[in-house]
């Protein structure tokens, strides 16, 4: 079995052809992560592969069998704490990303005491309700929320969107329709969404088309 | 009078409010963000009285991640 080894220093490098200012504005960045699930593990995965190396991930829930078709985890890893074993397989990819875990559920009343220092905020929560409730006290308070909705099911690729909502004060990613109450979600919906998100998140951080 | 509901022209009762818009579709505020002519909504604006010409935009919130 062959093993691999780290850079001196784990110093890992993942995007050399970023231009120093570009990669500035991705390490300087705080990015929250609103649940880590299909959405919040493939998209933070996504960010760091990108060069942003301080977020900050609130999830309250264990990693199950059921979560494997799409989130970014492993079965060695069942029953373990979702941002505890997120932390664990980005810090595989940058051994020095700056990642600020907590294991608990995020609320109305908690939102804004995990995510007030965070650049931008990803919504990726599982619930309606609960993507409503980050939406909202993100939006009060003036904090730029990128959300998703619509994205179970197989299929209908060119039906996931991204939409520009209040003049950017909230981007949209989905169809806006498929919801989990009648298809499962699955991995490529999910993480076409994920991606996106991530997408967004750079588009936003580098000033340019989102 | 008429207004633009997700970019289609919709014909409207005079005095009708977003919230009586989004009921007459079976849709609850709490399931939806609502952005009126480029801004989001909060209950102050989905009760105001809709003007024509007004441009609504409606995008339901449904579960998955």
């Amino acid at each position: 079995m062959c093993s691999g080894s780290l850079p001196e220093g784990d110093a890992v490098e993942v995007n050399p052809s970023l231009s120093p200012e570009e990669r500035e504005a991705l390490n300087r960045a705080v990015i929250g992560i609103a649940g880590a699930g299909g959405l919040g593990s493939n998209c933070a995965m996504h960010l760091v592969r990108s060069g942003v190396r301080k977020l900050v991930i609130a999830d309250f829930d264990r990693v199950a069998e059921s979560n494997l078709n799409r989130q970014f985890f492993f079965a060695d890893q069942l029953g373990r704490p979702k941002v505890e074993a997120l932390g664990e397989n980005l810090h595989r990819i940058v051994p020095d990303v700056e990642l600020t875990l907590h294991d608990l559920a995020v609320e109305a009343e908690n939102a804004m005491n995990l995510f007030g220092n965070c650049d931008i905020v990803v919504e990726a929560f599982d619930s309606g309700a609960a993507k409503q409730m980050l939406i909202r006290t993100m939006l009060e308070a003036g904090k730029p929320v990128i959300a998703a909705s619509g994205i179970a099911g197989w299929g209908r690729s060119n039906e996931l969107k991204l939409r520009r909502i209040g003049g950017g004060k909230l981007y949209l990613i989905g169809d806006a329709e498929s919801d989990v109450a009648h298809s499962p979600p699955f991995s490529p919906r999910v993480g076409i969404a994920a991606a996106m998100q991530a997408n967004t998140v750079i588009a936003l951080l580098l000033g340019v088309e989102p | 009078m008429e207004i633009l509901w997700n970019e289609a022209r919709q014909e409207i009762a005079d005095g009708a409010t977003v919230l009586e818009l989004l009921a007459a579709r079976g849709l609850s505020p709490d399931a939806v963000v609502v952005e009126l002519n480029g801004e989001i909504c909060g209950a102050k604006e989905n009760a105001r009285i809709l003007a024509a010409g007004d441009r609504l935009n409606v995008f339901r919130i449904v579960a998955g991640g």
